[in-house]
């Protein structure tokens, strides 16, 4: 068997780390952008009680189609700004081929929905997505916050 | 002796991938597009120009390269910075045309009450391309060497004997495996001399 040279085998090293790197962010782009595009949610997905308390309710349904596992997670919250009102968030793993549903509500007692609403347009309301794929070496966040409005994103 | 005709070809086609290319790609861009760019603050302009650029450098390179000779130090200087500038054009593509950032891209969208912020992070790429330049430089300065040595291992006979010309490979051979119509190769300088007083005598 012929003696590889040190070069050979460096190069073989070379072309090795390329495929996989290549083939690493293809896999990483294609699982963390069907996640996040399945997940965002639609208006038939945001659901108001106006009991007492005041729940809002947001549904996520993320789909992971790729081949590389993944992580989605979810923070909502209302805040005006320099003070966070409630908040609640969701974390959700998600195999290769698989899909999982998630229920984030936010509970405001009536009292506080009654001055928020008196004040919306001071209270923000903020989506923290985020979906983390290849080990959480590759991140994706969106962070969308709406004024005076319940997001519908 | 250079390699000029595989030089060439590489060097036209670097040019048509990094430079034609995103010269042409503005012209078939939908209008849509652009407005989409627009909003999330790329500058498309910026980021095809800074490929071109590096797409004449790489391929400027790959050409004089090859018109040079492959022991020479220069062509050992060309790769190095043919490596680096490939590497370069693959982390303008990782960051979203911001090489300072290395990988981690931002971008913020304003509507009336909305605002959007997208951050997406690919250091793990940059830091895998940097692998990847670290060890094709290394494999370019082995390749450069195993070139340019004029004497090696491979060349020596014996410990008595040195070849002053390169040859790809030698291996002693039994006399049965021995090609009969090659001349026997002196095993020592003694034999050497002999020969060539023989040789000498010869010729009176």
């Amino acid at each position: 068997m012929k003696k590889l040279k040190l070069s050979q085998v460096v190069g073989i090293l070379v072309l090795t780390l390329q495929i996989v790197g290549i083939t690493a962010f293809a896999l990483s782009l294609h699982t963390m952008m069907s996640v996040y595009i399945s997940a965002i949610p639609s208006e038939d997905d945001v659901d108001v009680s106006t009991s007492d308390p005041v729940i809002i309710t947001l549904k996520v349904n993320p789909n992971n189609p790729g081949y590389l596992g993944a992580k989605f997670s979810v923070n909502l919250s209302l805040n005006t700004g320099e003070q966070t009102l409630i908040s609640n968030s969701s974390s959700l793993t998600l195999n290769p081929k698989s899909a999982c549903e998630s229920e984030i509500p936010l509970v405001i007692s009536v009292d506080d929905a009654e001055e928020y609403w008196n004040d919306r347009d001071k209270i923000n309301c903020v989506a923290d997505i985020r979906v983390t794929t290849l080990f959480d070496l590759v991140v994706f966040r969106n962070k969308i916050t709406v004024s005076g409005e319940i997001v519908d994103a | 002796m250079p390699d000029t005709k595989r030089s060439v070809i590489t060097a036209v086609f670097l040019f048509l991938l990094f430079v034609l290319v995103p010269y042409l790609i503005p012209s078939f861009l939908p209008y849509e597009l652009y407005q989409l760019f627009d909003l999330v603050s790329f500058d498309i302009a910026v980021f095809l120009r800074q490929v071109m650029v590096f797409g004449v450098i790489i391929s400027s390179l790959t050409l004089v390269g090859g018109f040079l000779e492959p022991q020479s130090i220069y062509t050992l200087a060309f790769t190095l910075a043919k490596n680096a500038s490939l590497m370069i054009i693959m982390i303008i593509f990782i960051g979203g045309g911001k090489i300072q950032n290395m990988g981690l891209t931002e971008t913020t969208l304003n509507l009336d009450k909305m605002n959007i912020w997208i951050q997406i992070d690919l250091q793990v790429f940059f830091y895998i391309a940097l692998g990847i330049l670290i060890l094709k430089s290394l494999e370019s300065v082995l390749k450069w060497r195993e070139i340019s040595l004029p004497v090696s291992a491979e060349n020596i006979v014996s410990n008595d004997f040195y070849i002053t010309t390169p040859i790809k490979s030698y291996e002693p051979e039994d006399s049965s495996e021995r090609d009969p119509e090659r001349l026997p190769v002196p095993e020592t300088r003694w034999e050497l001399a002999q020969e060539e007083t023989q040789a000498a005598h010869s010729s009176d």
